[in-house]
């Protein structure tokens, strides 16, 4: 188990599109069922590290669910009513962050494949880098921020969360406007806006893992719909 | 094919940019450069540099916030007039930041970038991409994450990736300024390589050192306007007092550390480390191991090393955001736990940005402090010895980059931290900048602070530096103080090449 599955973009994609769709409407065994889905799909394509997190959230909301239900105390109820909420994205989550760790390069070929224009081909790579690259700074903030006494989880934190959140939103801003100025500049240099059919040094197929799991989605999707 | 020498490769002529709010940027600038030139343009940050750059590549034309007037012309043909890609088939761009260049996260992948927006085939690709790679000597990291490679490496993908469309003119904007000395003399290299194939190059750079034997002519610019024109001879020859009065920085090392060092200051501070060692992200692995060293009050101490030894790594475990080390930690004698010390050792990072948050630079200065009678008089004095005062109600986001650099100083020199980490304070700083962060270092030190300075930058440590620690193969291969005869020992640790 420890080399991930190697799937064309697209169906990636598709994937994060169909499983979106799927989450509205669904009752709590069916979202389990889409949870457990996505999640070994997650696993099978590398995400290993957060999973846990994944089925954290999900403990807490049945634990919130099971308190709620038996003590009726307006904290649990509250705790039960908004991880509803995180746990219906949860299966989108896992989907969407098997996605944003495709290598940049492969997703472009991808959609060039599909015929899409270069302009949101280049935008939607561009967005999808963008998710890593606020973390990394918002980490690099908070380091300073712990420094000079206004972490969220300081005195001052507790005692006046909105200057710590505008102490983090300041820079983050400045930080982002610069990086995604400079990201334009390097594109447009590097003939980003050339109205030509883009290639690639990838060659985009489908291989019998992608016909697998589409399949498996669409075997899904059937089940789910009919069900309701 | 030879009269085409004589016609000037790029012309502007009696250009004026201004914002939009009327603020002038270049004031009647022409320059005119020959095919197989190097230019540099300095001067003092916020010349208007960068903007002469983004006028050649053309990047200023498509900058809704800029008014240009005056003509701009590329081989005869108005760059206005060109659409983005036609430019970036004769213009190769460099810039300053690599980190923030990447659309990918292979190198591989980058390097193919220019050629898949112009559909070659795929073929072609990978022989342009092979080309690239070889001349940067990149072939072993085709398919690393760029992620985890070293600025140097970043600056030779960034170089690389532009390089693949094999234009004949490039334009550079301080290229060096995240670069350690080493990677800096490979660039100084390549340069040398590009302008023997007879390729146009023009640069905005801070370090001259390792352009003045390249140069064809240097531009001094100040104000948006060229100043005054020197070629390479009248540059060798000015002597250093003039280069500094004009806030450039110098054309050859030239070593002043032998007066840093003061009388010992009244308050003393000692900060001990026994047995230090540094844990690197997976298990098992050492950064650094056995560091043991002592610096007292008064010591403005130079930390080197080549790039990725764990510099920074050190500097995290020393103020306490890491606790991926082993060892003892002693200040004034008493052992310190991790949790206490990010209020004993303060650590300001590379980056200035990060690390702004007030609403102005007065605010700056009180996060995390209270204004009360004993602080408020103690910001006043700082912010006149490091020159702020005039801009102490202003944004710091709309500060020049010397300085931001110094405010993020004097917010970490508010705290009562007798010790201060600095990582790389005076990367892409002009001369007057850099100038006045040493005399600050200089005069705080005096009072009884320990500054340790993490830096690959020569012209600091001798400005600024008592005492230099060099890391090399996971120990401390070197800790000596500097004196008038320390020059030579100095350079040949900072050119050491990387292991």
């Amino acid at each position: 188990m420890s080399k991930p599955l190697i799937l064309d973009p697209r169906t990636k994609l598709g994937v994060v599109l169909v499983i979106g769709f799927l989450i509205f409407g669904s009752t709590v065994t069916q979202l389990l069922l889409l949870f457990s889905v996505t999640a070994l799909y997650g696993f099978l394509n590398g995400v290993r590290r957060s999973l846990p997190i994944y089925v954290l959230i999900l403990l807490l909301y049945f634990l919130s669910d099971y308190f709620a239900s038996e003590t009726r105390n307006i904290l649990f109820v509250s705790l039960a009513f908004f991880s509803y909420f995180i746990v219906c994205f949860l299966p989108a989550l896992l989907a969407g962050e098997v996605l944003v760790r495709t290598p940049a390069g492969q997703l472009m070929s991808a959609l060039t494949a599909w015929h899409l224009p270069k302009t949101i081909i280049v935008a939607f790579s561009v967005s999808l880098r963008f998710v890593p690259i606020a973390g990394m700074e918002i980490r690099s903030i908070h380091e300073v921020m712990k420094q000079r006494g206004v972490a969220f989880f300081s005195r001052t934190g507790w005692l006046h969360p909105w200057r710590v959140f505008e102490c983090a939103l300041v820079p983050l801003m400045i930080r982002l406007l610069k990086i995604s100025d400079e990201l334009t500049a390097s594109a447009i240099t590097r003939g980003a806006e050339a109205p030509i059919r883009r290639t690639s040094v990838h060659e985009i197929k489908f291989h019998f893992c992608d016909y697998a799991v589409i399949l498996l989605l669409l075997i899904l999707t059937f089940v789910l719909l009919v069900r309701r | 094919m030879t009269n085409k020498r004589a016609d000037p490769m790029i012309q502007l002529k009696n250009i004026y940019v201004r914002s939009r709010q009327e603020v002038p940027i270049i004031n009647n600038f022409s320059l005119s450069v020959a095919s197989g030139e190097l230019v540099v343009l300095s001067g003092p940050s916020g010349s208007g540099k960068s903007t002469i750059i983004r006028l050649i590549n053309g990047l200023a034309y498509m900058d809704e916030a800029l008014v240009i007037e005056g003509t701009a012309e590329m081989n005869g043909q108005s760059i206005e007039a060109m659409a983005s890609w036609e430019r970036s088939e004769r213009v190769g761009s460099v810039f300053q930041d690599p980190r923030s260049q990447f659309f990918t996260s292979v190198v591989g992948d980058e390097l193919a970038f220019y050629c898949e927006n112009f559909g070659m085939r795929p073929e072609t690709i990978k022989k342009r991409v092979h080309q690239a790679a070889i001349e940067q000597k990149l072939m072993t990291l085709l398919d690393h994450r760029i992620m985890t490679l070293s600025s140097g490496e970043k600056q030779k993908v960034a170089i690389a990736a532009v390089r693949v469309a094999r234009q004949t003119i490039y334009v550079l904007d301080e290229p060096s300024s995240n670069l350690n000395l080493a990677a800096t003399l490979q660039l100084a290299d390549l340069l040398g390589k590009w302008k023997a194939a007879g390729h146009t190059i023009v640069l905005a750079e801070h370090r001259l050192h390792y352009l003045s034997d390249l140069l064809d002519r240097m531009i001094y610019v100040r104000a948006g306007q060229a100043m005054r024109s020197f070629s390479k001879e009248e540059l060798v020859m000015l002597p250093a007092e003039q280069l500094a009065e004009s806030g450039l920085r110098q054309t050859r090392f030239i070593w002043r550390a032998s007066n840093n060092r003061r009388t010992m200051p009244q308050n003393i501070h000692q900060v001990s480390i026994n047995q230090l060692s540094i844990n690197g992200w997976s298990v098992g692995e050492t950064l650094l191991h056995d560091l043991t060293f002592s610096i007292r009050s008064g010591e403005v101490v130079m930390l080197t090393g080549s790039n990725g030894i764990g510099k920074t790594s050190l500097a995290r475990v020393l103020c306490g955001l890491s606790g991926k080390s082993e060892g003892t930690i002693m200040i004034d004698g008493r052992p310190v736990p991790r949790r206490k010390r990010s209020q004993q050792i303060r650590y300001v990072m590379q980056e200035a940005d990060y690390q702004l948050f007030g609403q102005s630079v007065w605010d700056e200065l009180f996060i995390g402090i209270k204004e009360d009678d004993v602080q408020v008089p103690r910001a006043q004095q700082l912010l006149r010895e490091l020159d702020l005062w005039a801009l102490r109600d202003r944004h710091p986001s709309t500060l020049s980059g010397g300085e931001k650099q110094r405010v993020t100083l004097a917010a970490a020199l508010m705290s009562a931290a007798p010790i201060i980490i600095l990582d790389e304070p005076t990367s892409g700083l002009d001369w007057h900048s850099l100038e006045k962060a040493a005399e600050c270092l200089k005069r705080e030190a005096g009072k009884g602070r320990i500054f340790l300075v993490i830096t690959h930058d020569y012209e600091l440590i001798s400005q600024a530096g008592t005492r230099l620690i060099h890391l090399r193969d996971r120990v401390i291969s070197d800790d000596f103080l500097l004196d008038e005869n320390s020059s030579a020992r100095v350079l040949a640790l900072l050119t050491q090449d990387e292991p």
